[in-house]
């Protein structure tokens, strides 16, 4: 198989010669490459060049291009912070209310916004090169519409509103724009030569919001975003941070076809429930791959993985972005284990 | 149903609204300030802790929780001053350096004040410097060091080790939380105390004052 046709077959819920293996890295690429974050989100090239640079070192069957967590919402109005050396965030006190966020939402265009433009030519440069040389190239479209209300909103204020029923109306409305967007921008990473696109909404999962919020003021959208994904024949890739595992069962019905968790979720279960509905991506440890040996990392691999040799179901991976210092060493070893024991 | 044990209910629903009313009412029918702020508002957050910790509650309720305690407090504390000792401790709070998340330190001030203790909130991204200047406060008795980012773990390590060379080391304990952080990993960089939530922070400081000696509520 080809590195690109093994993702695809893995997201399409066949079974690949092995388990495909990619990196949420652009931190440690651009530490790796001595380029700094305000260098890295200011240039298509610069993206890249770092990201082609760490996968030719690694070997890895597929590119996560990613940025921030704050492209979308920098397109929408809000503030955000840009550190020199630091991927961007939103700032938690956002100065507009709700009502003025919805409004303002409406007249969005992504096309308007820089970063955004910058970000979709790192899609198609990336796009170029990925195709040339047989790489799986997933563009991230970053937010899912329940965090990019939360940023938007800001998130304390956002979190209290969801227990308030007088806010209901103005939060069912922002999520509608937030849909929009969210979806716009996949279609834009997708026409821009994504493979597939990606997304994270993790202030749904239940570190944060509890499963009745999440089928009020997530699931739906969820839903609703997979089936207009699907009808434009765009594969994505759900990332949740913290822990999933009360609603693994709603998730598995929005019709998301790859979910990535992190160590706090039960993978086990997870794979469990999802079988014949998604499947995985993740769930390594980034704080293990910064600071275990490598002997170590391939351990921990050697156990992800056994339950998925020969089954399919898996791309093999950190669960969430990793540290700028991880070691060198111990992401060889990652690959190295997904090839051997995959 | 009492006018202390409605108040309690009222914190524990975050009917912040509700609460200073409440409290005003406990005050006009003359039960002691004291029994207003332990038994009505602190015995509640305590018990919104424990659920949290129990996967019963989540961040959003939480949140509502002590910003309708906050608002009771706000009516209490001009009957409170000189009828008791409200201070059991006092700690300074920062997300570490690089590092722009607040959410989870917020919390961990909001329930850890809860307890009785100052928190002199350092802010987010916050320089070792900083962590050490604000050590060196005679009054400090614990240091707080939030990450929510993976990629801020060194950050995390560099802080503790700057902190472990401080003069006034043996007067304050180092305390280490966030999403990626582990009890593995605080007991590797030198921290003294590690919990995985805020409401087991808040518990880990009264512990601390009780160890200590002072009156912790």
């Amino acid at each position: 198989m080809t590195r690109i046709e093994r993702i695809r077959t893995v997201m399409a819920g066949g079974i690949p010669d092995r388990v495909p293996v990619m990196t949420h890295n652009f931190l440690m690429a651009a530490r790796e490459a001595g380029v700094t974050m305000e260098e890295y989100r200011s240039s298509a090239d610069m993206m890249a060049r770092v990201l082609i640079e760490a996968c030719r070192r690694y070997g890895t069957d597929g590119i996560l291009l990613d940025v921030d967590t704050a492209l979308l919402a920098s397109a929408c109005g809000a503030e955000v912070i840009y550190p020199e050396d630091i991927a961007a965030v939103t700032a938690d006190k956002q100065p507009r209310s709700i009502r003025r966020i919805v409004d303002d939402l409406a007249q969005v265009d992504l096309l308007d916004s820089d970063r955004v433009k910058i970000y979709l030519e790192a899609v198609n440069k990336l796009s170029v090169w990925c195709n040339e040389n047989d790489v799986f190239l997933r563009a991230n479209a970053d937010q899912g519409p329940f965090s990019l209300g939360c940023l938007l909103v800001g998130m304390n204020d956002f979190l209290m509103m969801l227990l308030d029923e007088n806010e209901e109306e103005d939060l069912l409305a922002l999520m509608e724009q937030t849909l929009r967007i969210a979806l716009e921008m996949h279609r834009l990473c997708w026409e821009a030569g994504g493979h597939c696109t990606s997304y994270g909404n993790s202030s749904e999962g239940c570190s944060v919001v509890s499963p009745a919020i999440f089928r009020q003021f997530g699931k739906p959208f969820e839903i609703r975003l997979h089936q207009a994904l699907k009808e434009a024949r765009i594969p994505s890739i759900c990332h949740i941070c913290g822990w999933a595992d009360p609603i693994l069962e709603d998730l598995a019905e929005t019709g998301c076809p790859m979910f990535e968790f992190d160590k706090r979720t039960d993978i086990g279960k997870a794979r469990e429930i999802g079988r014949g509905r998604y499947v995985l991506s993740g769930n390594l440890d980034p704080a293990m791959l910064c600071s275990a040996s490598p002997e170590e990392v391939r351990e921990a691999c050697r156990e992800l993985l056994a339950p998925f040799r020969g089954q399919g179901g898996l791309m093999i991976g950190p669960g969430c972005a990793l540290g700028p210092d991880t070691p060198g060493e111990n992401i060889h070893a990652l690959v190295q284990a997904a090839k051997q024991f995959g | 149903m009492s006018k202390i044990k409605e108040l309690a209910a009222a914190v524990e629903k975050g009917k912040a609204k509700a609460v200073p009313i409440l409290v005003q009412d406990c005050l006009d029918q003359g039960i002691d300030s004291a029994e207003i702020l332990n038994d009505g508002m602190i015995g509640a957050m305590s018990r919104v802790g424990d659920q949290f910790k129990r996967g019963e509650i989540f961040v959003p309720e939480m949140l509502v929780a002590a910003k309708a305690m906050k608002k009771g407090v706000e009516v209490l504390r001009p009957h409170l001053s000189g009828k008791q000792d409200v201070k059991i401790g006092k700690m300074v709070m920062g997300t570490v350096s690089g590092d722009l998340h607040d959410i989870g330190k917020n919390l961990v001030i909001m329930m850890v004040e809860s307890t009785g203790y100052e928190v002199v909130d350092l802010g987010i991204d916050v320089p070792v410097e900083r962590f050490v200047e604000a050590s060196a406060d005679p009054e400090v008795t614990v240091v707080g060091l939030s990450a929510l980012l993976t990629t801020t773990m060194g950050a995390m390590k560099e802080t503790v080790a700057a902190l472990n060379k401080s003069p006034r080391r043996a007067a304050f304990k180092i305390m280490v939380g966030g999403a990626p952080v582990t009890q593995q990993f605080a007991e590797e960089i030198g921290a003294d105390i590690y919990t995985a939530d805020a409401a087991s922070a808040a518990q880990a400081a009264r512990d601390l004052a009780v160890t200590r000696g002072a009156s912790a509520r």
